[in-house]
């Protein structure tokens, strides 16, 4: 009788029921480990867009430096056309020339490069123009991360500024980038475009590129 | 005997389940938000640092040109300080139609607005035809911005004016140095008042 | 009760079944416990990022202090307001950033030292030059910060940057330890005309 009453009062689990509950654990554990991935993903992404904007910033200021103090911004750059990857952003721009010596800066200072085998093999600093028949379709390249083979393509317009109030009475010119005569400051619109990868020496865009856009002011001055 | 097992444990298993995995998920993406966060602050802080040293890049760009001429009617030498520091000021406001940024691949509520402040150079030792002067960023941003971690930089430029030529060196801060009009500057100190 | 209306599972049911579910479980288990290091990782990498973001917001701005410089400032300034760059290195001899600028000086970034055993050259930190040397690390730089103003200075005024971030605590426990340092390669502006108050 007392036997009986314990048997009763036994509601246990089963051991199909064990089984059962342990094999659906495992499922939500492998659930997990999704999230881990796609995690590990968006962080790699973060890290990448954060050393583009670095990069971006590192351009800006050699870019500034030669349009501030040298005559980079009467006819240095190359104006590109058919960039028409990412909608918001203009399909003409400009871009680096071949070379930036002589005529801008000493030899040693020049840190552009047509050679694609260079840009593979040299440093971290130095950008790439690959440089086609039609020099409207000229793109430059710097590397956002070199251990990754991870570069981006560098791009920008320029628009003349006009002040809208003008205190003085000299025009409210700024020194034009010939440093002889009155001209126009700019505001310059940089665009680094990520990411790019070396594929037989030619850059390779992802299929989701993204933009860093940085904007500034340039002017020529002594 | 299969009909008794009422399978109550499932429902256990899975609730326990669910909770685990919805911490796990909750605690991933406050770790990948504040990341985000972060790097998107990261890229404002370097678009207000460019903003502003655009506004100085302008101003003197306008020196180089104008040679401190405001109106023109104050030139050659003898110029003091708090009359030269106006004629700054005026170059700065010549950007009052650009001095809200916005950016292509930013959303329209995306903005730093910045605006520059001139004046002689606040060192009480300064003298009066010293030609030391000082330009003081400050920026309001819009609530996208400001929703990013992080403040923005505001930098201040401390420069003199009026040097004889281009690679001159300032004078000293507590000298009259001529009250001189020229395209020619020095300068003197780059800081981000924000630390 | 009689025995014809026991309706369970025979032992070779039984046994199949539980080897079965042994095998889902005990894979399941090893995933848990490898996702605990991937969960390391992610840190360590969120963690690099923000000291990379300070190194650099300290190398671009620079900082105030709470003492007063050789300019009567407690300014500390950044290389944008640097006239002359400053030497390699700008870390501590056990890996911590310190910025001087202003005859003042800032190590704003320190971990309590640990030793860690070398396993070869630049294997687990980058200053490792050979089998079973030791480091002392404690903070994360992980090599001295190189500034190049030289010749290849843009009219003179710009400088090249390379900095390298190391995990110190991942580093000497991972299979690869080269994915916790990172290197960073950055170019300012030095836009102050006159001398630096060194």
């Amino acid at each position: 009788m007392a036997w009986r009453k314990l048997h009763k009062d036994q509601r246990g689990f089963t051991l199909i029921e064990v089984m059962s509950a342990a094999l659906v654990l495992s499922i939500f554990v492998t659930g997990i480990g999704a999230f881990w991935i796609a995690s590990d993903r968006r962080i790699n992404s973060l890290t990448l867009r954060q050393k583009t904007i670095f990069a971006a910033s590192s351009e800006l200021e050699r870019l500034t430096t030669l349009y501030d103090t040298t005559g980079f911004g009467v006819s240095g750059p190359t104006a590109t056309t058919g960039y028409n990857e990412v909608a918001a952003l203009p399909s003409t721009r400009l871009t680096y020339p071949t070379a930036l010596s002589p005529v801008y800066v000493a030899a040693g200072q020049d840190f552009i490069t047509t050679s694609a085998s260079t840009f593979v093999s040299g440093d971290s600093f130095e950008l790439y123009v690959s440089s086609n028949l039609l020099s409207s379709l000229n793109r430059s390249y710097r590397w956002i991360d070199k251990a990754q083979g991870i570069a981006g393509r560098v791009s920008w317009t320029t628009t003349a500024l006009t002040p809208s109030s003008c205190a003085g009475g000299d025009g409210c010119g700024c020194l034009d980038f010939t440093a002889l005569l009155a001209g126009s400051c700019y505001r310059l619109d940089l665009y680094l475009e990520y990411p790019f990868r070396m594929v037989t020496g030619s850059p390779v865009a992802a299929s989701n590129l993204q933009t860093v856009v940085l904007s500034t002011l340039v002017g020529r001055h002594t | 005997m299969l009909r008794n097992q009422r399978g109550g444990v499932m429902l256990f298993v899975t609730i326990v389940g669910a909770v685990i995995t919805t911490a796990f998920a909750m605690f991933f993406s406050s770790i990948v938000l504040v990341e985000s966060r972060a790097t998107e602050g990261e890229l404002a802080k370097t678009r207000a640092y460019w903003a502003e040293m655009g506004n100085f890049a302008y101003a003197l760009s306008r020196i180089s040109e104008s040679k401190m001429c405001g109106s023109c009617l104050v030139s050659g030498g003898n110029v003091k300080d708090s009359d030269l520091a106006p004629v700054l000021q005026s170059y700065f406001s010549e950007l009052n139609n650009y001095k809200t940024w916005t950016y292509a691949d930013e959303s329209t509520n995306y903005s730093i607005t910045t605006i520059v402040t001139a004046a002689p150079d606040d060192n009480v030792l300064r003298a009066t035809y010293s030609g030391w002067l000082m330009a003081t960023s400050a920026y309001t941003e819009s609530s996208l911005v400001a929703g990013l971690n992080g403040h923005l930089p505001q930098m201040e430029l401390r420069l003199c004016v009026g040097l004889n030529n281009s690679g001159a060196k300032c004078g000293a801060l507590n000298h009259n140095n001529g009250g001189n009009t020229t395209a020619y500057f020095s300068l003197n100190r780059l800081t981000d008042l924000a630390g | 009760m009689t025995i014809r209306s026991q309706a369970g599972f025979s032992l070779m049911e039984m046994m199949s079944a539980a080897t079965a579910s042994g095998v889902i479980v005990l894979a399941a288990s090893a995933f848990l416990i490898k996702s605990f290091s991937w969960m390391d990782e992610i840190r360590a990498k969120v963690e690099m990022n923000r000291h990379a973001r300070e190194t650099y917001d300290l190398l671009a701005f620079g900082a105030i202090s709470s003492s007063t410089g050789k300019d009567g400032t407690k300014n500390l300034y950044g290389l944008r307001g640097f006239n002359n760059a400053p030497a390699n290195g700008l870390r501590t001899t056990v890996n911590a950033l310190k910025y001087t600028s202003n005859r003042l000086t800032l190590t704003p970034d320190t971990v309590a030292t640990m030793t860690i055993t070398c396993k070869g050259v630049g294997i687990p930190v980058p200053d490792c030059a050979d089998n079973h040397s030791t480091q002392s690390v404690g903070g994360w730089i992980g090599s001295d910060i190189k500034l190049d103003a030289g010749a290849s200075s843009i009219k003179g005024i710009t400088v090249k940057v390379t900095f390298s971030i190391t995990d110190p605590f991942e580093a000497q426990r991972a299979d690869s330890p080269g994915q916790f340092t990172d290197t960073y390669y950055e170019v300012f502006t030095m836009n102050r005309d006159e001398a630096d108050p060194n």
